[in-house]
């Protein structure tokens, strides 16, 4: 088992000190290994002449915990890859709920006794990239808007309109109420044209204040 | 011989008409425009764009849907390439060595090889589809369910020689691909498996939202936490297409790829997903310095892409001579070919020889424009490549997010994404690499079918995957791979196990 | 610095807000929601992936009804859990005329008796429209296979219990279902091989790695015009127009045995009648076209269009059918 742990680890440095990196791969694979089983454990297994559907799920739950064990033991013996662990919290942070913001917002979605509103991809797409682009350290606000300005409607026009996928454009009530009558398309390619209309107004007033304040530019 | 010059002439003679070379383009930019988004694909877009097929003739409608199709796969790579987002299996591998090459400057490099490997291989499969597709039909029927289950594992042998690191964490990965794809519903007994009740786990994990979450997604988490590498292109861009010295290093990958990605492409079942790996893997093993891989090795590009447009002109083999898809796009063109008038099978050679030929001359007309279109946009794309960081991550978020959500208009699926990501992003950071555990789910899943598959048929007799040659063949293959491989890291240990 | 940005927000969102009804308004009044529908596009939920024979159906009857409603008709592919996630949005959305469920045996008369956790009740959750095509299926051997008619295939099978072996298109499809029926009326004991689709399924038919299959006619038609597959029987009460030299399952010793893949129109309960009046007016007037007449002619497929009463009538009884038949054969999915 020794010589399994250290061929595939491929360690030649110095033994010693337990290696964080390594003791934590093992930990996520029985992890993942009982979690796999647990989930597939009420499956059953069947016999070869009709394979049962917990079969495999269980089989392979089995492997990746034994997979963890010659990981584990290269890791007590202070083998593994050096490098030292750093997470970052505001990336996946900020990422995740750039994602989880759009898919609340893009279409109405259903849950047990209340449901989002479809606001549609005029709201849905901003929010994506100005809640996402705030994952970098560096970002800043007006860029960003500027950015979801022009790609909100570009995106537009480009899916839905020239690729005729169906995507919910702009909130329910808006194009009932205010675009009724309006076609689709026309729709479409109003909200497309008002946005980046609105894209490059802020475009100008921002040249024109960084023009007057040559600092403009410093915040973040 | 003389048939097939003949046939080629008419079938040219169809292509070449004014009002089909447009559509022939149309298609092909089409195609390159949703191959490039990530998550859109061929598949949504040639069942949306069907109904404005209604007005064509059908030669016209379907050379149309067909440039999609091969457009697609040649925009995806440049997506695989640029930001490191396959937007199918079969891109997977371009963006092991391909992406390398792009943080190294060779961006335009990689595309131009990538463009012209496509079309060497283009030309080689509309040639063998015009001479053989009739014999090369038999291939296809004689790959059963015992067949095609050795040809699985010996291509989960080849996932573990995708991994540049610990070869335990990627016989791990690989293993956790496959867990992840027998989630859903059971094909066979309709048993719910580790769904957690949820309706949207039901048809199983997408393909592409996990794709896009482990590349994609985990890259950007990756990049935003590292400052130094944040920039996709660190170094100053050199040439923009390949020049000799690379050509030269690379048309023998091409070759190989093309072989392979050709004969795969035919086995129904969608063998072409295979191609790819099987290049990639090749080209590793017989490389003289297979350390080279996966830092920007070029024929790491060469092989997978040329294998990969290969497989994706002869899948139109079992569609054109049996009327029977190979895959979810060719299930498409069936549909397409019914709604104008025109029943798939057998018989489509004889009744309609424009059309068959029509479209057989088309690819090779398609091709070509693909390579003219996508030449001159490579200066474009590795321009796009010098836009900040803080711009480019927001923007590929929500091309994401879009391009998964009309998949099938799903919002959960875009949430699913960024838990992938997440999830990519911690395996990373403990050494597990996302490439063989995407290879493992493409696999995984067509193994079990037919694992189980075979075993009904032969009333679970064991056997069966050893009594025909060719299952024999595969299953010997795989043995003295995994051998090959697994022998010296047993014995010495790997020297390349520290570079990344 | 913060109150510069803030302000160009402002701008932005005020810009906005006085283009959008500045520009809408004035030039189109509101109009009342029924008179004026569809007021915009029509969308129409398939239960089935995009690709399959259900979904190409779909699109070109809902290109030919969207342009009869003046508005576009957009499909949406849905495929996951045999249909029910499509079925179940569907009856959960604005019963408004914008949301169109494909409405087939699947969902709407199979799936509750098959599917232990579906809720839903679609003959009660459903308005339907109208039937719009019914598609026979075939039970198809290779060319190469040793039998030559219905009756020897039935006569072995009941001869040597276990030992048939038959591919379907999936757990629980039309191909599935016509299959089991058939095998319990005629007490024949076969293996079943699921497949994912039909093509898959054939494709192992041609290679003999199964003894039969049935099969919708579109998804046969090339192989049997060939000569690579021959068909055996038609599973419709009476003989094909396409294959009029092929018997039906029914006159052959099975007079009860009837078994075909049908599509309609339905609209969530509530549905205001004008509207379902509207759109199955545009969605017969559609049908009558020409081209969708030839086009679904050339393949098998049959076109109907009747009544809601009708469709709902059939639907019933055909609920009422194959909830005895699968609880009788114990077929169930989790």
């Amino acid at each position: 088992m020794t010589d399994v742990a250290r061929g595939a680890l491929g360690s030649r440095k110095q033994a010693g000190a337990v290696s964080r990196k390594e003791l934590g791969a093992a930990a996520i694979l029985i992890a993942l290994a009982v979690l796999g089983f647990a989930l597939s454990s009420e499956l059953p297994r069947g016999t070869l002449r009709s394979v049962g559907a917990g079969m495999l799920p269980q089989a392979l739950s089995v492997l990746l915990g034994l997979c963890a064990i010659p990981i584990l033991l290269g890791a007590l013996r202070g083998a593994g890859e050096p490098g030292e662990l750093t997470f970052s919290l505001r990336g996946p942070a900020l990422v995740l709920s750039a994602t989880a913001l759009f898919a609340l917002t893009i279409k109405s979605s259903h849950f047990e006794g209340w449901s989002t509103p479809e606001l549609g991809l005029v709201v849905a797409g901003p929010l994506a990239i100005v809640i996402g682009g705030y994952a970098s350290p560096e970002a800043r606000l007006r860029p960003l808007v500027t950015l979801a300005l022009f790609l909100t409607p570009f995106s537009l026009v480009l899916f839905g309109d020239l690729l005729n996928l169906p995507i919910p454009i702009m909130p329910r009530y808006v194009q009932e109420v205010l675009l009724a009558g309006w076609s689709y398309r026309g729709a479409l390619r109003l909200a497309a044209a008002l946005m980046a209309g609105a894209g490059v107004l802020v475009l100008l007033v921002g040249r024109r204040v960084s023009a007057k304040v040559p600092t403009a530019t410093k915040g973040g | 011989m003389f048939d097939l010059i003949g046939n080629l002439g008419l079938g040219l003679a169809v292509a070449f008409s004014l009002k089909n070379l447009v559509l022939c383009l149309t298609g092909c930019l089409v195609g390159t425009l949703v191959g490039i988004l990530p998550g859109v694909g061929p598949i949504a877009t040639i069942s949306m764009l069907l109904p404005i097929t209604f007005g064509l003739d059908p030669v016209g409608a379907l050379i149309m849907l067909a440039g999609i199709y091969y457009g697609a796969q040649y925009g995806g790579s440049t997506t695989a390439i640029l930001v490191n987002i396959p937007g199918e299996a079969t891109a997977v591998v371009t963006t092991l060595d391909g992406h390398q090459m792009a943080r190294r400057g060779r961006a335009g490099i990689a595309l131009g090889i990538a463009a012209i490997g496509s079309f060497i291989a283009g030309t080689f499969a509309t040639l063998l589809i015009a001479a053989l597709a009739k014999p090369l039909t038999s291939l296809a029927l004689v790959f059963g369910p015992a067949e095609y289950f050795s040809l699985m594992v010996m291509g989960l042998v080849f996932a573990v020689v995708l991994a540049h690191g610990s070869i335990l964490k990627a016989i791990a990965m690989i293993l956790f691909g496959i867990l992840l794809s027998t989630v859903g519903i059971d094909l066979e007994t309709g048993e719910a498996r580790m769904t957690l009740g949820m309706d949207f786990l039901a048809d199983g994990i997408d393909f592409a939202v996990l794709a896009m979450g482990v590349f994609g997604v985990a890259e950007i988490l990756r990049n935003l936490d590292n400052v130094e590498t944040r920039d996709v292109v660190k170094q100053s861009i050199g040439r923009l297409l390949p020049g000799r010295e690379e050509m030269r290093q690379s048309a023998a990958p091409i070759l190989r790829g093309t072989l392979i990605g050709s004969i795969l492409g035919i086995l129904p079942g969608n063998g072409a997903v295979l191609g790819p790996f099987a290049a990639y893997t090749l080209e590793k093993k017989i490389a003289r310095d297979p350390s080279r891989f996966g830092k920007g090795a070029i024929e790491g590009v060469a092989g997978p892409e040329s294998a990969n447009n290969a497989g994706a002109q002869t899948s139109f083999i079992p569609l054109l001579t049996l009327g029977i898809p190979p895959n979810a796009v060719m299930a498409l063109m069936v549909g397409a070919m019914t709604i104008h008038g025109i029943v798939p099978g057998p018989l489509v050679m004889t009744n309609s020889p424009d059309l068959f030929w029509g479209m057989i001359a088309s690819m090779w007309i398609g091709n070509l424009m693909l390579l003219v279109i996508n030449l001159p946009m490579i200066g474009l794309w590795v321009k796009l490549l010098k836009v900040p960081y803080q711009l480019m991550f927001p923007a590929i978020l929500m091309f994401c997010s879009i391009g998964i959500f009309s998949i099938n208009s799903e919002p959960v699926q875009v949430l699913l994404i960024g838990l992938f990501g997440f999830a990519g992003y911690i395996l990373a950071k403990f050494g597990f690499e996302p490439a063989p555990m995407l290879l493992g789910f493409v696999l995984g899943r067509l193994m079990e079918e037919n694992f189980r598959r075979a075993l009904l048929v032969s009333r679970g007799d064991m056997a069966t995957f050893v009594d025909s040659p060719i299952s024999a063949g595969l299953l010997l293959i795989a043995a003295i791979m995994l051998i090959v491989v697994l022998l010296p890291s047993f014995r010495r240990g790997r020297e390349d196990v520290f570079a990344e | 610095m913060l109150n510069r940005r803030h302000l160009t927000l402002l701008l932005v969102a005020g810009c906005l807000a006085a283009a959008l009804p500045g520009a809408s308004v004035g030039v189109f009044p509101a109009a009342h929601a029924q008179d004026a529908y569809p007021m915009r596009p029509v969308k129409l939920v398939v239960p089935y992936a995009a690709g399959g024979g259900t979904d190409a159906i779909a699109r070109l009857v809902a290109s030919g009804v969207g342009e009869k409603l003046g508005q576009p008709m957009v499909v949406e592919n849905n495929g996951t859990s045999g249909g029910n996630v499509a079925s179940q949005r569907v009856a959960s959305a604005d019963p408004d005329g914008y949301t169109v469920l494909m409405a087939n045996q699947g969902p709407m008369v199979v799936n509750p008796h098959l599917f232990k956790s579906l809720k839903l009740d679609p003959l009660t959750a459903f308005d339907p429209v109208t039937l719009i095509a019914r598609t026979p299926l075939v039970v198809v051997v290779s060319k190469n296979s040793k039998f030559k008619s219905f009756e020897e295939i039935i006569a072995f099978g009941k001869a040597n219990p276990g030992a048939l072996t038959y591919g379907s298109a999936g757990n629980g499809s039309a191909s599935h279902l016509a299959t089991a029926l058939l095998l319990a009326q005629a007490g024949i004991d076969a293996v079943h091989v699921p497949y994912k689709g039909a093509g898959p399924a054939l494709n192992d038919m041609l290679g003999g790695r199964g003894d039969f299959m049935v099969t919708t006619l579109p998804s046969v038609l090339g192989l049997v015009d060939s000569g690579e597959m021959v068909p055996l029987a038609v599973t419709t009460k009476e003989r094909v127009a396409k294959l009029p030299n092929v018997p039906a399952v029914a006159e052959r010793g099975y007079p009860n045995y009837e078994s075909a893949a049908w599509y309609g129109f339905a609209v969530p309960k509530g549905t205001p009648q004008p509207v379902i009046d509207k759109l199955r007016s545009a969605t017969l007037e559609a049908l009558a076209a020409p081209v969708i007449k030839e086009r679904l002619g050339a393949e098998g497929t049959t076109i109907v269009g009747d009544t809601p009463q009708e469709f709902a009538a059939m639907m019933k009884s055909e609920s009422a059918r194959w909830a005895t038949f699968l609880g009788q054969a114990g077929i169930s999915i989790d």
